[in-house]
């Protein structure tokens, strides 16, 4: 009977020790992933997320690659010879419904991770002081980049504030991304949202470039060591972000004199070591990492991030070098030229003449203008992005300074320029015909970087197209194709987004 | 404890003092079938209590009062015997039970007598496939059991297979039973990433003494959450008490591909060839005779547009294959006495597979004690130990061109294999430029795993019905891949060869106690179990791989410049649930059983971290009630009834928690890894819940010479686990969700007859046949289909739906497809696709029947599925008329070739696809038909030497055998094996086995 009594005790205990144990006895931790908690504990886990982030700009439908030339395609810097093009870009040079950029879901990658950095590195407790700077940095760029991302959505998926067409089918559409700034850590808190207003976006953008700026301004404050001239342009710093701050402030019209006192400072050599090119180096800086005209440029790591078939399938190199006759010889995909309008714009002796050369390839025997920007200058198939150079800050202040009517000054930034790229400075206007001639500078000086499409479309221009593209229309501002469709996997989720119109 | 012992001493002195008067009877129990003695059986004064039990010589020694006339001999499995007492020696010559309704059958944690079951629960016996040269006990399972649909994934050696029992509902759940050996809970599946190695290769079949399968779900209700997709119950052979019995077989055989394609020769193809070149160039305006020299330049490059005088034929296909050498040793030992018993075995296997470098090795060790420590504590152990070599090919499905079963149905015949020297070919025309010969033997891809199966238990008798038992089991394996290309083969020339290493290991456990208590209170029997179980699942894997290996034949990774990676991955789950069972009967008439599992486990979400998992089932054996009694034609007769509701666990171990994964990398100088959020929380995703009702008669005729088991039953699985889309402005793709629901629905049908009984010769025939159809319910979202129709809301699972084939223009031979508005077109759009069918069968089942005549014996199995469309992949490359550098079947000579001819294949057109048509290459129904089949998947011969010979050579039981394993097949499909349709590419045709063996026991 004792012995009965034991068991009955011995049993019951069994299983309320089982049952009170239970949660925890059904748990177990990955290794190969970790769980917020792990991966935010400290100021070196949010800076890891921030990593993510510029991993993310560099993949190939980002910066790594259509940021860099597909807005030369989308307009008239660029030439599709589609017989040796493998594909690439030949709807795009034709503006065909839909051959659009698409960095949605990129995009937004990045802002929730972004969303994630701003709005809990402030809670850390118990930062170590020696921590305490890099604080303040991942949280600068983590704004900067935020505004970045934002004003990429903007200026993809949405019109300028003063651009917006008055007639046509996108008259008055005024939609641009969908505004979110706090992450997205549960289901419930990724419920569909609208898209917001040009203005409210554009809002948000400057109010995160001024954190930003305030942000990296206050490092010293906290820590004596904080660096605001970083050695190398690599990462976001104060200097990129007033650069990128003008920029928004001439996108968005009217705010010239603003945008010209943030290129000032962007400019300012005590927080920044973009020089501009020396005469004579503006084809060999090309070929530099960093370009020494960098305020933030996309590093790549050939052997870790450019192996494999990735680099030859979609890098920069494989898309506009003629395959088997580079100066490397190697195979690509190469069928992205340089349209005959824009040779035809450089001067015999321009220094930036020399960054196009002729060539067939091994497997065709047209010869086609090619750009040497992307010669594999770090590693096979492997090119440094610029996503902002010296010369283009420039420019853009003497279009904001233009815009104000201050020509004579606007033109001598110009003849700075073209100094020092050994180009005649004889007509360069000092009239409103600077503003035209600006334009053209900046193509002169920017193709193969991605901005043609951008700056066409901001000043409200019609999209010309190379004649060798014989079946390109050229593309006017009220076409619905100004505009990028949002994937429509978003649009059949929640139908009010709106989609842009007409797609 | 002493007191009891001295108390039944007593007990015992005074009966003996009581019945000094009576007299004493000896004698010895054999069995009837071996002459060997029987220990334990039980002998009884009939009318009394007296009795004693037989000692492990079978020997008893019995004082019987003066009144006594006769002695009960009775034990389980025997048929009861009285005997009249006849002076002081009776013997008796027990015969075993042949009827199998007092078989006992294993359940969950437990066994129970076959006419008490209430659930649907199926058995097969370790004998009906001993000796057969398959390399993993799940084969067996073909065609044995109503409702168990078996099909090899892979005919490489012990590679993989998939069991479904009565269908699936799911979408991306599970589909596959638990598997429990001995109790341990297992994981199926592939253990190797270089070839298909079954996880339950490492139990040698012949170890098997059952196997059970627990079809409804309220039998397999007691496994919770892991149960939903029915449970295999694996129990190996113990030992009995009595004299030792040496058991040792031997086979060898050889293994072909009975059925490989038919292809062209090197110069019919050519003429194809031709034809297509010709075609195009006229239809786009040109000369026939500037497309011949077109088809010359690009089969014949050498010769600048010239034709040699004879067209040298290689034949791929037999280039890669070989007649595989089967054998197999088996050796086991068993016995026992009163207190212990054993059975001990080894076995090894060596199988080459019917490709060129495809084998499996193995060997096996198992020790499987039982030993009585008193009269209330019993220990018992199960060791296994298996360590098995693989080489093969790759199994992955798809376009492989460097595996050989696309490999070679893409080469063009006109390939030489080697040079005049003997060395290599390695220029090739056509669609695939590498040897394939060269990549299967120079190519490494091996896989050797080490695995143990075992488990230690104590039971302890507390009180007379009241026992408690402690359990512990582990499924442990360590598996090294290796994988080498040397730089010789042109995939790994430009990496100066390429290696990779992986080790895995995965250790699996599990820890059950459980308390047991029976009580019979007179008509009324109950008996209970209550109990706990954990278990743990964790697998990690270690990879490396370089490039630049200094010498060919240096194949480890220490043998290359550069390394070019290595990553380590861990993974795990755990689950753990409180289980009980009680079972109730009315005189054995009336039964009822209730399981309980509350089980839960680390892949349900926080909120819903256990369930409550249950099942009832009851029964009636009308049989037993006196209204039965008056007939004889009906000699079995239960009804049974059940309703259980288990679950299909989520496959994603982590699924439901937060997690920040590898997000890239960045930065200059030094590279800083990224991390980022990867999933969201997913606190309320669970199991899959699966209900299923069963009703069930078991059916008797004239003395169960026909008996009849018969199920319906109902399966819907709600809560099925889909992704619902989030917007991608949130950063997340989806989130996974229970919300589909499905349904199957079928009836299991087996039916065994002895048709024939005599003194000599008999023949008893097992059929059995499951009718299966299931539909999809609802998915999420609103949605009425996912994966492109492939589950659409209302329909079958499995969809095929493409566009539907009109044959071909007897006009021009161009192939024609019907529109949406069934209205011939050259070019359907995506509006045009149909259902055209889908993939589960009708019906499936197999039928076995056993001769014996004297000492020999034949069986054979036929394994059969109907009604299931398959689409053959391999088709749409082989299938072209000629329009392509591929090999083609021989069938595509029946392609058009005059205006009026009526034929199916299009006319050979270089390119395959026509001006404004649409490729004749591209999927349509052209490529599905039905892969309905009958199979003599095992026949067996086998001859048992009769004593006249044995008692020469001193060795008492002498087998020998000839085994065949699919012999025969009648199917209509195209492909080159039934089992495996869809994917079909690159699948491993199942071999024909022929083995012949000896086994001799004593």
């Amino acid at each position: 009977m004792k012995n009965k009594l034991y068991i009955y005790v011995a049993t019951a205990l069994l299983f309320a020790v089982t049952v009170t144990s239970c949660e925890k006895i059904v748990e177990i931790d990955p290794q190969n992933s970790v769980t917020p908690a792990v991966a935010l504990k400290d100021v070196d886990g949010y800076q890891s997320v921030l990593i993510s982030v510029y991993d993310r700009l560099q993949t190939y439908g980002y910066y790594g690659r259509d940021m860099a030339i597909m807005g030369d395609a989308l307009a008239d810097n660029l030439f599709t010879a589609t017989a040796i093009s493998g594909s690439r870009y030949n709807t795009q040079n034709l503006n065909s419904r839909g051959a659009h950029y698409n960095i949605w879901a990129n995009a937004y990658g990045a802002i929730n991770e972004l969303n994630i950095i701003i709005s809990g590195i402030d809670g850390l407790q118990d930062v170590p002081t020696s921590k305490a700077g890099l604080r303040v940095r991942v949280k600068a760029e983590a704004l900067a980049l935020r505004g970045m991302v934002y004003f990429d959505l903007a200026r993809i998926y949405g019109y300028e504030p003063t651009k917006v067409p008055t007639t046509g089918t996108n008259a008055n559409f005024n939609k641009s991304a969908v505004l979110r700034l706090t992450p997205t850590t549960l289901a419930a808190e990724a419920a569909s949202k609208p898209r917001a207003t040009i203005l409210e976006v554009y809002a948000s953008i400057e109010k995160d470039l001024l954190a930003s700026i305030a942000a990296f301004q206050s490092g010293p404050s906290v820590d004596a060591a904080f660096v605001i001239k970083s050695s190398n342009p690599y990462r976001v710093t104060e200097s990129f972000t007033h650069g990128l701050l003008g920029k928004v402030y001439l996108y968005w019209g009217g705010k010239d004199a603003a945008a010209v006192t943030e290129f000032d400072k962007a400019l300012n050599p005590t927080i920044t070591t973009a020089v501009l090119s020396a005469a004579g180096n503006a084809a060999a800086d090309f070929k530099k990492v960093p370009h020494p005209e960098s305020l933030f440029e996309l590093n790549y790591v050939q052997s870790v991030e450019v192996v494999g078939v990735t680099g030859s399938n979609d890098g920069l190199f494989t898309y506009t070098q003629p395959t088997g006759t580079n100066a490397n010889n190697l195979a690509t995909f190469g069928g992205q030229t340089v349209s005959n309008e824009l040779v035809a714009l450089l001067e015999p002796g321009d220094d930036r003449r020399a960054l196009i050369f002729s060539a067939r390839t091994s497997t065709n025997a047209v010869v086609y203008n090619w750009a040497n920007k992307y010669p594999s200058s770090n590693g096979a198939y492997t090119d440094n992005v610029k996503i902002m150079r010296y010369a283009d800050v420039l420019l853009m202040k003497a279009e904001a300074l233009a815009n104000q009517g201050f020509y004579p000054q606007a033109a001598a930034l110009v003849v700075q320029l073209r100094t020092s790229r050994n180009a005649t400075v004889v007509g360069v206007p000092v009239t409103a015909a600077i503003i035209d001639y600006i334009q053209d500078e900046r193509r002169r000086e920017l193709f193969f970087e991605g901005h043609r499409w951008f700056d066409l479309k901001r000043l409200g221009k019609t999209i010309t197209k190379p004649a060798q593209a014989t079946a390109a229309v050229p593309v006017v501002y009220t076409d619905y194709r100004i505009l990028a469709p949002i994937p429509t996997g978003e649009i059949s989720l929640n139908p009010s987004l709106p989609q842009n119109p007409n797609y | 404890m002493k007191k009891l012992v001295l108390s039944l001493f007593i007990l015992c002195c005074t009966v003996m003092t009581v019945f000094s008067q009576g007299r004493t009877i000896t004698g010895t129990v054999t069995s009837n079938e071996e002459g060997l003695p029987i220990p334990g059986v039980s002998v009884k004064v009939k009318g009394t209590n007296l009795g004693v039990s037989t000692n492990a010589n079978g020997k008893y020694s019995l004082v019987v009062p003066a009144t006594a006339t006769a002695l009960e001999f009775s034990s389980l499995g025997f048929v009861l015997q009285t005997i009249a007492i006849n002076g002081t020696v009776v013997n008796a010559s027990l015969v075993s039970d042949s009827k199998a309704l007092t078989e006992v059958i294993v359940t969950g944690y437990g066994v129970q007598k076959k006419r008490e079951v209430t659930g649907a629960i199926a058995q097969i016996k370790g004998e009906s496939f001993q000796d057969q040269p398959i390399q993993s006990f799940d084969k067996a399972l073909q065609g044995r059991a109503a409702g168990v649909q078996v099909n090899s994934t892979s005919g490489q050696p012990g590679g993989g297979i998939s069991v479904n029992i009565r269908g699936t509902a799911t979408i991306n759940g599970s589909t596959q039973p638990l598997y429990i050996v001995d109790g341990v809970q297992m994981n199926s599946g592939g253990v190797s990433g270089q070839t298909s190695v079954n996880t339950l290769a490492s139990i040698n079949p012949n170890d098997i003494e059952s196997i059970e399968i627990l079809k409804d779900a309220a039998s397999a209700a007691i496994y919770g959450s892991l149960a939903g997709n029915g449970v295999v119950l694996i129990t190996t052979k113990k030992g009995k008490a009595g004299k030792s019995v040496i058991r040792a077989s031997a086979q060898i055989g050889n293994a072909k591909q009975y059925n490989p394609y038919e292809l062209l020769d090197a110069a019919t193809w050519y003429k194809l060839r031709v034809e297509a070149f010709e075609n195009q160039y006229v239809r786009a305006g040109l000369s026939a005779a500037q497309g011949a020299i077109e088809a010359a330049k690009a089969t014949f490059p050498a010769l600048a547009g010239g034709v040699p005088a004879t067209i040298d034929d290689y034949n791929w296909i037999d280039a890669v294959s070989q007649t595989g050498k089967n054998s197999q040793y088996d050796l086991s030992v068993s016995g026992g006495d009163a207190k212990t018993k054993f059975f001990i075995s080894g076995s090894y296997n060596n199988n080459d597979g019917t490709i060129l470098s495809s084998n499996f090795k193995r060997g096996t060790l198992r020790a499987n004690l039982e030993h009585a420590i008193s009269d209330k504590l019993t220990i018992s152990a199960s060791l296994s130990l298996a360590a098995n070599k693989a080489t093969g090919p790759s199994t992955n499905a798809g376009f492989f061109t460097n595996t050989p079963f696309t490999g070679v149905l893409l080469t063009a015949p006109v390939n030489k294999v080697y040079n005049a020297d003997g060395t290599f070919n390695t220029t090739f025309v056509g669609t695939n430029n590498q040897n394939s010969v060269q990549n299967i033997k120079q190519e490494i891809r091996k896989a050797g795993t080490f695995q143990t199966v075992s488990n230690l238990s104590l039971t302890y008798k507390i009180l007379p019905g009241l026992s408690a038992k402690v359990f512990g089991g582990v499924d442990f394996s360590d598996v090294s891949d290796l994988n080498y290309r040397p730089a010789t083969l042109s995939a790994a020339a430009g990496s100066v060869g390429s290696g990779s290493e992986s080790f895995r290991r995965n250790i699996n456990y599990t820890t059950t106690g459980t308390v047991n208590y029976a009580k019979n209170i007179g008509d009324h029997n109950f008996s209970v179990l209550g109990g706990f179980e954990f278990r743990e699942v964790t697998g990690t894997v270690l990879t490396g791989t370089a490039q630049g290996f200094a010498s060919p034949v240096i194949s480890l990774l220490s043998g290359a410049s550069t390394p070019t990676g290595t990553a380590s991955t861990f993974t795990g789950y755990r689950t753990a649930g409180i289980l009980g069972n009680a079972k109730y009967d009315y005189k054995g008439k009336y039964l009822f059983s209730t399981n309980l599992r509350y089980d839960g486990s680390s892949r349900f979400g926080a909120n819903q971290k256990f369930g409550l998992f249950y099942g009832v089932s009851a029964g009636w054996r009308v049989i037993d009630e006196d209204f039965m009694k008056s007939q004889t034609t009906v000699s079995d007769l239960k009804l049974r009834a059940s309703y259980g509701e288990t679950g299909v666990q989520p496959t994603d171990n982590f699924g439901v928690i937060a997690l920040y994964g590898i997000g890239g990398q960045y930065g200059n100088p030094g590279l800083s890894g990224g991390l980022r959020p990867n999933q969201l929380p997913n606190p309320d995703l669970t199991w899959e819940v699966s209900k299923q009702v069963n009703f069930g008669l078991d059916l008797g005729f004239l003395k169960n010479r026909i008996t009849l088991a018969f199920d319906i039953y109902r399966k819907t699985n709600s809560d099925l686990i889909l992704p619902r889309t989030l917007p991608g402005d949130s950063g997340f793709g989806s989130i996974n969700e229970n919300a589909g629901k499905a349904k199957t629905e079928g009836i299991d049908i087996d039916l065994n007859t002895r048709n024939i009984e005599t003194k000599d010769f008999s023949w008893s025939t097992n059929f059995n046949i499951a009718f299966n159809r299931n539909e999809l319910l609802q998915l999420n979202n609103g949605l009425t289909n996912i994966s492109d129709f492939f589950y659409t809301v209302g329909m079958p699972l499995y969809q095929i739906f493409t566009f539907k084939y009109a044959g071909v223009n007897p006009a021009d031979g161009r192939p024609m497809y019907y529109d949406k508005n069934s209205n011939i077109t050259y070019n359907p759009t995506n509006a045009d696709r149909y259902y055209i069918g889908d993939q589960n069968p009708d019906f499936f089942g197999g039928f076995t029947n056993t001769f014996k005549y004297k000492g020999l014996t034949l069986d054979f199995l036929f394994q059969y599925q109907y009604g299931n469309s398959a689409y053959l992949q391999s088709a749409q490359y082989i299938e072209q008329s000629g329009s392509i550098a591929n090999n083609q079947l021989v069938s595509q000579l029946d392609r058009w070739t005059t205006p009026g001819q009526l034929t199916a294949v299009p006319r050979a057109f270089q390119g395959q696809v026509e001006p404004g048509g649409y490729s004749m290459i591209n999927f349509s129904s052209r490529f599905v038909e039905k892969a309905s089949y009958i199979r003599l998947k095992s026949a067996n011969i086998s001859y048992k030497l009769p004593e006249s010979i044995t008692q020469k050579i001193g060795i008492p039981n002498v087998t020998l055998s000839l085994q065949g394993l699919n012999l025969v097949t009648f199917t209509n499909y195209r492909g080159d094996d039934p089992e495996n349709t869809g994917n079909n590419l690159n699948f491993y045709p199942n071999p024909r086995i022929i083995s012949g063996g000896i086994s001799v026991q004593f």
